[in-house]
């Protein structure tokens, strides 16, 4: 569960986000409108602990990111975003290391077991039909593949939350359509996915819940379940 | 062809010097400009300050003039500070000189990394260190790389510049020669010499160049 209250964000003196307050259930799949500059992308950048809110509270599954007043450590804060992956517009691959290092780095990093960590990257990258470019590197792939990649990427941590800042807007419809299918299924498996996007479409395709950003807070908040 | 044969012993002897100035150079400068450049990406502020100030004074100077003042003048202007032998003086002038352009060559290779590659480590909960040694100098060192080589074929001729500290090497060598015979001989050798010394350099560069892109293409 996300949830953010009072939350304001100032960036170089511009407001950026004004007492946003909103949350996100476990298994929900929400898409963020609005236009460019409304602060889709700083809302995600809260979330997953890039930048930090002058004022307000977020919380993920219970455990404080960010509280008001109270100057918590590097520590528990990184704790706190344990539960989010995320990918983002560009994919920001790692250029030198190849697929599968891509995927095993931080694992590996953690001091997990690395037969372990090397098995489950093989049966992501199987799962993205990505085997065969396991020693590929991201200059060496095709848009979509590179999309792939990012997605198994992000899974390698088990996230329960995953971020999508952006990730389709470079995509033409038929990488767009695979990458939300993959979304959708991930869904259905119960995690949670937060899409910003400014493609309305898109959003009313593939997501339950769409919160439209305005002025730096939210404007509707609409569920498109039944 | 005799006279040649001759002369080329006393010459070479003077390149164990010329060497040790390049090695020594690169094995400090080198690491040292690495860190710098690398912690002078979040330092405060003050800190960045110096560092600004110490490379535009030592880009911005002769490197004859702070031999100069490393080997002869700083002994005059403090007391109790010496270089008990001039090769010293020079191998710490060379360090702080070259260090200062390393710097800059790091710096220049690490503003063309995109910020994505930060904020990719923080999500995938990286911590600083392992982004910094696994993720940014990598890709830092990668994009420097031509860059460096220029400079390394630059400190393979700088070494030269010792000899007006006294130190004996490879072209102080060939000038004796030349007043002593009064041929030229003796340059064209030490020409040879350099052309050699800087065709292997480049070499190296085009091995670590060609062996990061064997790495991608046979694994």
């Amino acid at each position: 569960m996300i949830e953010l209250n009072h939350v304001f964000y100032t960036y170089q003196k511009t407001p950026v986000l004004s007492n946003l307050s909103l949350s996100i259930n476990p298994g929900e799949f929400t898409a963020i409108l609005g236009p460019s500059g409304v602060g889709k992308s700083t809302l995600v950048r809260l979330i997953s602990n890039l930048i930090t809110p002058q004022q307000g509270t977020i919380r993920i599954n219970n455990r404080y990111l960010i509280q008001s007043d109270v100057l918590m450590s590097k520590k528990e804060r990184r704790s706190a975003t344990e539960p989010i992956g995320m990918i983002f517009q560009n994919f920001n691959l790692f250029p030198h290391l190849n697929v599968l290092n891509n995927l095993t780095l931080s694992p590996n990093l953690n001091h997990e077991d690395r037969n372990e960590v090397n098995k489950r990257a093989l049966k992501l990258l199987e799962d993205f039909q990505l085997s065969e470019k396991s020693m590929a590197f991201p200059d060496e792939l095709s848009g979509g593949q590179r999309q792939r990649v990012a997605i198994a990427r992000s899974l390698m941590l088990n996230p329960e939350i995953l971020l999508i800042d952006e990730a389709t807007s470079a995509l033409d419809p038929e990488r767009k359509a695979e990458f939300m299918a993959i979304l959708q299924e991930l869904n259905r498996k119960g995690m949670t996915i937060v899409l910003i996007t400014h493609d309305h479409d898109l959003a009313k395709t593939y997501a339950r819940r769409i919160i439209t950003l305005a002025s730096g807070s939210v404007l509707h908040d609409t569920s498109l379940e039944s | 062809m005799s006279y040649l044969l001759s002369i080329t012993p006393y010459i070479l002897e003077g390149f164990k010097t010329t060497f040790l100035v390049f090695a020594v150079t690169l094995l400090v400068s080198l690491p040292l400009a690495i860190i710098l450049a690398t912690t002078s990406l979040h330092a405060p502020r003050p800190v960045k300050r110096l560092l600004s100030l110490y490379t535009w004074v030592m880009r911005g100077t002769p490197l004859i003039l702070q031999l100069y003042v490393i080997v002869f003048g700083l002994p005059l202007l403090i007391p109790g500070f010496f270089t008990r032998q001039a090769i010293i003086g020079a191998c710490l002038t060379f360090i702080l000189n070259y260090t200062a352009y390393f710097i800059e060559i790091f710096k220049g290779g690490l503003i063309t990394i995109d910020p994505g590659q930060w904020e990719a480590a923080s999500t995938l909960h990286i911590s600083r260190f392992n982004t910094y040694s696994r993720i940014i100098m990598p890709q830092m060192i990668r994009n420097s790389l031509y860059a460096l080589s220029n400079e390394c074929i630059s400190l393979v001729k700088d070494t030269s510049l010792v000899t007006v500290v006294g130190i004996g090497e490879i072209f102080r060598n060939a000038k004796e020669i030349m007043n002593r015979d009064l041929k030229i001989q003796a340059l064209f050798i030490v020409a040879i010499v350099y052309l050699l010394f800087t065709f292997i350099v480049i070499q190296v560069f085009k091995a670590i160049e060609a062996r990061l892109r064997m790495e991608r293409k046979s694994l």
